[in-house]
């Protein structure tokens, strides 16, 4: 037999649970897009040394890596 | 059968929803944010891959956010006394003081963390430092000290721009200081014209605005004197690599309508509050109106390449 209806609580906490789930996938997505662009081709990378400098020591490590 | 939930379990404290963390991240502050940092960033020569980019904008939005969070925490007790902010998150009891501080210190490490490695360090460290100058040295220490509270911490508003800058070209240039100078200046007379028609709320709560401490006649001639010093630094904007054409006509009549109503301000009290009330309007129009324009010169640069020469 089903239990009673949920408390209007549980449903608020549900729509924070999704609301939670939903921001953590996004963060997921944002890393992991970022990191596939600066792994990738750095020369969209203009005038910023820093990240320049990312780029080009994922690339030597990657260089190192293949022999 | 029973079901707990029912009988035992009372409604509100501490099951904020989503939109009551939200509302705590100042929304419509951030959107200020938002669109100042992304002027910046399409101005800015060179610069990231635009999902970095993109990324990087998340971060500064996230920073002022959480900002806004440990402002809140800090001025509960005063947000729950004034008309403007009596229905916030925690005044209302939506969220708990202690959540706020959590959310808005976890938010801030993780937002400056981010960005220092999605885009640079010094970025990094520009909004950390916005952050620190936003709660700590306004929010805890100036706005209940001094008349010169929103002065000096206008300051903390007027970084985003340049952190956008700073991630896109690694550095700090003449443009990006002078997109700090445009929103550092604006501030005083922005805000103090809400002062002076909203001067009860402060007054009850002892936060030392202007109007309150040194009265409705020095607030009124500091307005005016602040919008004659605000009114050359975005036509300085034009002519850097940031501004163009369309930033210099924007410039020249959104600082008419500026001074045009600050002078009426400075003369004295109007009916309801009217100049004060069309000063305060005019304000918000004038940001977006010239960081718009610094848009829009960077959208037509883009298009056509260089058409404005360098000057600054």
């Amino acid at each position: 037999m089903a239990m009673k209806r949920d408390h209007e609580l549980h449903d608020r906490r549900r729509g924070r649970n999704l609301g939670v789930l939903a921001l953590l996938l996004g963060f997921v997505a944002m890393l992991f897009f970022v990191t596939i662009v600066k792994l990738g081709d750095t020369s969209g990378v203009i005038g910023n040394p820093s990240a320049g400098q990312g780029g080009a020591w994922i690339d030597g490590f990657l260089k190192w890596v293949r022999g | 059968m029973t079901d707990l939930s029912e009988s035992m379990i009372d409604a509100r404290t501490g099951e904020a929803e989503l939109g009551d963390y939200y509302a705590l991240m100042k929304p419509r502050v951030m959107q200020l944010v938002v669109f100042t940092a992304l002027a910046g960033m399409v101005a800015a020569p060179g610069g990231l891959h635009p999902v970095v980019a993109l990324a990087s904008l998340v971060c500064i939005a996230v920073g002022a956010g959480a900002s806004g969070a440990l402002n809140m925490w800090w001025d509960a007790d005063i947000d729950a006394e004034m008309d403007r902010t009596n229905s916030r998150p925690i005044p209302t009891g939506k969220v708990t003081g202690g959540e706020a501080l959590g959310l808005g210190i976890g938010l801030s490490i993780l937002s400056v963390m981010m960005l220092g490695v999605f885009a640079n360090p010094l970025a990094g460290a520009l909004l950390a430092f916005t952050i620190f100058f936003y709660a700590v040295i306004y929010s805890m220490w100036l706005k209940r000290s001094t008349p010169q509270n929103i002065v000096i911490g206008g300051a903390a508003g007027a970084f985003p721009p340049m952190i956008a800058w700073a991630s896109m070209t690694g550095e700090v240039s003449t443009a990006s200081i002078l997109m700090f100078a445009v929103i550092f200046l604006w501030t005083p007379p922005h805000f103090w014209a809400l002062a002076l028609f909203r001067n009860d709320d402060y007054a009850r709560v002892g936060v030392p605005m202007m109007p309150v401490v040194a009265g409705e006649t020095a607030t009124r001639r500091q307005i005016w004197f602040y919008t004659l010093i605000l009114a050359p630094a975005p036509i300085a904007l034009a002519f850097t690599s940031a501004g163009g054409p369309v930033t210099l006509v924007v410039s020249l009549y959104a600082n008419y309508l500026m001074l045009r109503w600050a002078r009426q301000v400075a003369r004295g009290a109007s009916p309801d509050f009217r100049a004060e009330k069309k000063l305060f309007g005019t304000s918000i129009i004038y940001l977006f109106a010239i960081f718009g324009a610094v848009i829009a010169d960077a959208v037509i640069r883009l298009a056509t390449g260089p058409y404005w020469p360098l000057w600054i």
